[in-house]
């Protein structure tokens, strides 16, 4: 039989007040998860710029996430002959400009632009010369009844204007709908 | 070590009714079940971890009471009031779980400490639905499972281990499924091993830590192939894994040699499910077409891979030799086949014929070994799993012959011969031994 000896701080159980310590830090770290979490959902609500996105909503549900509509916005794929040399995962920025009471896509950089209204967003996937990129705001949560009725007044026109606020770092968040299918026309 | 440590709470039930019933005094009984680390006395009646069991599963089924709320989506009531009685509820189960755990009563403590941990996520996926979030989800688990591990180390407790490791499994999936590498699941499962090697004992949590660092390590080198940008997983990882494997077997003989009763159950049931793997692994490799996407050629990659497996079948050699043949041959005979398999499919083309031909002469070699060792050291499960894996063999090559007819019916016959000579050899060896054994009756006589 072979004897295995351990070092002591290896085999002995934290003393109590280790243990006192811990489980409050711990409880402050999960606390403050949350409060960032929070923070950073409300933030650009709070000092943001409100602007509206035109968007198409597809596929409601999620198993952790509880009922939501995928929005899939015009601006989630840019074309672009220089698409390949956005980096998968990469941050980038893309420029807004308006036409017609829509945000529609303009520049696509990976530095931050100093003035205009932007987005920041992170590229999903590159191919050929498309650019696939998500700004946070892809899923709307709402009851499975509204969801499955935003889906079934979608079918046919297949429109949607979501009502959308961007803070000056261009962190996105979507806050309603301002009109679905033929309400929008 | 023997299989019925596995079952020793069963063998401890069973004593105490053999004490009832004065086959056996307590002396005898506890004489016994010191041989397995039990005794008598220990947790007779299970009471409490039945209390245990029945609390944990009621948070449980709480907590899924928790996520169906949010599901339901809680449109009527203002955003701030739900965050507040979410950040409420976090606060308060695990303020109640701490108070608990401080003032000696334990496992209430931890109960309360699960429960909070299930309305910490519940909140972290809430707050995200209010808010619309729809950024990288699975972050959200990351910061589930992370937000519990401390709470793992310092209250030791395996319920909390297993919702920690299990939310980090379900990240690392959903992680891999969206083209993201898991960087820091290994952390989890570091914890989960210091758990269970030196404070708790836990089969379950060691085998999961254990299967969840060979899966990350695969992804590891996939993830590497890929420039650290996405997964790219190549032919050549197969040799690594095989030599992982073949290592992890070596390091379960060590263990089941330790002084500690814990370890040698951990590296008895690592050597175990190793079995069955291989089995199932060789099973897979008996067919040709397993080792046609191997390319051959030699470069840096491939003379690696065949390094590795040379290198982990030594290196379980070195940790598996002091506990005799049956733990030794296997690391040898495994890596030898395994690295002439890669280095002939490197070396030649159309070599995939030959390296599924020797694939099913291993297995039926294994099956062989296993009977005999089951018969040898008094098994059952080893001598049927030798009996399967014979049995499976032949009914796999029947249905999916190698070659033509001719070609099946000569494999057939070659696996016939090795039969035959192992039984011939068998009968001879008995002989011997009941020889020597009259030979020393009439000696003593």
């Amino acid at each position: 039989m072979d004897n295995v000896t351990m070092p002591s701080w290896l085999t002995m159980p934290p003393n109590r007040k280790v243990i006192k310590i811990g489980l409050l830090l711990t409880l402050l770290f999960q606390l403050s998860v949350l409060c960032v979490e929070y923070l950073g959902a409300v933030w650009p609500i709070w000092t943001g710029k409100e602007i509206i996105l035109k968007t198409e909503p597809v596929d409601p549900r999620s198993l952790f996430r509880g009922n939501f509509v995928r929005l899939n916005f015009d601006i989630n794929r840019i074309s672009r002959s220089d698409a390949a040399e956005f980096k998968r995962g990469s941050v980038v920025y893309l420029v807004l400009e308006e036409k017609n009471g829509l945000w529609q896509a303009g520049e696509v950089s990976s530095v931050m632009p100093t003035q205009g209204d932007f987005i920041r967003g992170r590229v999903r996937n590159n191919y050929g010369e498309m650019l696939d990129m998500d700004y946070g705001i892809e899923a709307f949560f709402m009851p499975k009844e509204k969801a499955l009725a935003v889906e079934k007044e979608m079918l046919g026109t297949g429109t949607a204007k979501v009502i959308v606020f961007i803070s000056d770092t261009g962190k996105a968040r979507a806050v309603a709908f301002q009109c679905i299918a033929k309400a929008c026309e | 070590m023997r299989l019925i440590n596995l079952f020793k709470k069963e063998l401890a039930h069973e004593a105490r009714d053999w004490v009832r019933e004065g086959l056996v005094s307590d002396t005898q009984a506890n004489a016994i079940l010191a041989r397995y680390g039990e005794s008598l006395n220990e947790d007779p009646n299970k009471n409490s971890f039945g209390y245990y069991l029945l609390m944990s599963l009621g948070a449980l089924f709480l907590g899924l009471a928790l996520i169906l709320i949010v599901s339901h989506n809680w449109d009527e009531i203002p955003r701030l009031v739900r965050t507040v009685g979410l950040l409420l509820l976090t606060l308060g189960c695990n303020g109640i779980g701490i108070k608990f755990f401080l003032s000696g009563r334990q496992q209430a403590g931890k109960i309360w400490l699960f429960f909070g941990g299930i309305s910490y996520g519940t909140s972290i996926m809430l707050i995200a639905q209010i808010y619309h979030l729809g950024e990288h989800f699975p972050d959200g688990i990351f910061w589930w499972a992370i937000g519990i591990l401390p709470l793992v180390i310092f209250t030791q407790s395996r319920l909390l281990g297993l919702l920690s490791f299990t939310l980090a499994s379900v990240w690392a999936i959903v992680e891999t499924g969206e083209d993201f590498f898991p960087t820091l699941y290994p952390l989890f499962a570091i914890v989960m091993l210091w758990l269970t090697l030196f404070q708790k004992s836990s089969r379950l949590l060691f085998i999961a830590s254990i299967a969840g660092l060979i899966t990350w390590l695969n992804l590891g080198l996939a993830w590497t192939m890929g420039e650290g940008r996405y997964f790219a997983p190549f032919e050549e990882q197969l040799p690594f894994s095989l030599g992982i494997g073949i290592l992890l077997n070596g390091v379960a003989w060590w263990l089941m040699r330790t002084n500690k009763h814990e370890w040698r159950e951990y590296g008895l049931v690592t050597h175990i499910w190793l079995l069955r793997a291989s089995i199932i692994t060789l099973l897979i490799l008996s067919f040709e077409g397993a080792w046609e996407d191997y390319s051959s050629g030699f470069d840096w990659l491939s003379i690696s891979g065949i390094a590795a497996v040379f290198l982990c079948g030594a290196l379980s050699w070195f940790l598996s030799r002091k506990s005799g043949l049956y733990a030794s041959t296997p690391a040898i005979l495994m890596s030898s086949y395994f690295g002439c398999c890669f280095l002939l499919l490197t070396a030649l083309d159309n070599m995939a014929f030959v390296t599924a031909i020797a694939t099913n002469l291993i297995l039926v070699l294994m099956g062989i070994l296993l009977i005999r060792r089951g018969i040898d050291q008094n098994q059952t499960h080893y001598f049927y799993t030798g009996v399967v894996t014979l049995l499976l063999t032949a009914f796999l090559r029947y249905f999916d012959l190698i070659g033509d007819y001719i070609g099946g019916a000569i494999l057939f016959m070659v696996a016939a011969a090795i039969l035959m000579a192992a039984a011939k050899y068998w009968k001879y060896h008995l002989k011997l031994v009941t020889e020597t054994g009259k030979a020393q009756d009439q000696e003593s006589a």
